[in-house]
């Protein structure tokens, strides 16, 4: 927030802080709701998010049985973006994937930052989709990444 | 001293209100504007509810829902979720949000002004 407040008003840093500070504040305000008890959803949240297709015998096309079970256990919540599971190692947990899951709904990605090379910079502005109908601009989210700043076919402005 | 040395550099955490008045009053209303989007409320909505809407399920990379799942159901939000998420929004005090300021090198050019600490 320093880097914003000494941005002068209407620079291109200060329009990259700006939407940086916006991002931040959506997402907290996702972990916000969240956390926040009681849902007002009607009828069983749990039993939804935990439900897995049953293991069951199917008959396959010539007569052989297999026993088919799901590939996938579900996840611990079904506000999720799938870059960014590692729940375990997120300051507000499962909270931060909802978090996360409405940068993504909101921004069309969740934002991601070139901190140039001191670390602290916002060089580039990049938007992590996640989802389905955004595949195409996701490849070249990843792309710009690995190319010289500012290259981005996303990036909002570039250059430190 | 030297143990106060070795602390790692972290980031302390800071309320809007440090900001001078048109720094914050821009910060202040980009939030509010975000926040004031349908594509918002709808979000925030999900959250309040407690399961997202199955359209958002669907369209999710990595989604599991398949069609069985009782997420599929869940096409709209039930009673009291959308003004439940106005209320929030309305009332909603951008002081409780807090943002990163890392601490400035001593060797790095001091702002020109409203420096926050």
């Amino acid at each position: 927030m320093q880097a914003y407040q000494d941005a002068e008003v209407g620079s291109p840093q200060f329009k990259m802080r700006l939407i940086e500070l916006a991002a931040v504040a959506i997402h907290q305000i996702a972990v916000l709701l969240f956390q926040l008890e009681p849902k007002l959803h009607i009828g069983d949240i749990d039993s939804v998010v935990l439900w897995k297709e049953e293991a069951r015998w199917v008959t396959l096309e010539g007569g052989r049985r297999i026993y088919e079970e799901p590939l996938f256990e579900p996840r611990p919540t079904l506000f999720f973006h799938v870059d960014y599971m590692d729940y375990d190692q997120y300051p507000d947990g499962l909270a931060d994937v909802a978090g996360y899951w409405a940068e993504d709904r909101i921004f069309g990605g969740v934002v991601l930052f070139d901190r140039g090379d001191s670390g602290y910079e916002v060089c580039d502005l990049l938007f992590l989709a996640s989802r389905k109908a955004q595949h195409l601009t996701i490849s070249s989210v990843r792309r710009s990444i690995f190319t010289p700043v500012g290259s981005g076919q996303l990036s909002v402005f570039g250059g430190c | 001293m030297e143990s106060v040395m070795a602390l790692p550099r972290q980031p302390s955490k800071v309320s809007v209100e440090l900001l001078d008045p048109e720094h914050h009053e821009i910060l202040v209303r980009a939030i509010r504007n975000v926040l004031s989007t349908e594509l918002a409320e709808t979000t925030m909505a999900q959250l309040v509810d407690g399961l997202p809407l199955a359209s958002s399920g669907w369209d999710a990379r990595g989604s599991l829902i398949i069609g069985d799942h009782p997420l599929t159901e869940h096409e709209t939000f039930c009673e009291g979720v959308i003004d439940q998420t106005r209320a929030f929004r309305d009332a909603f005090d951008p002081r409780v949000l807090r943002f990163n300021s890392p601490v400035r090198e001593s060797f790095t050019t001091p702002p020109k002004s409203g420096r926050l600490s």
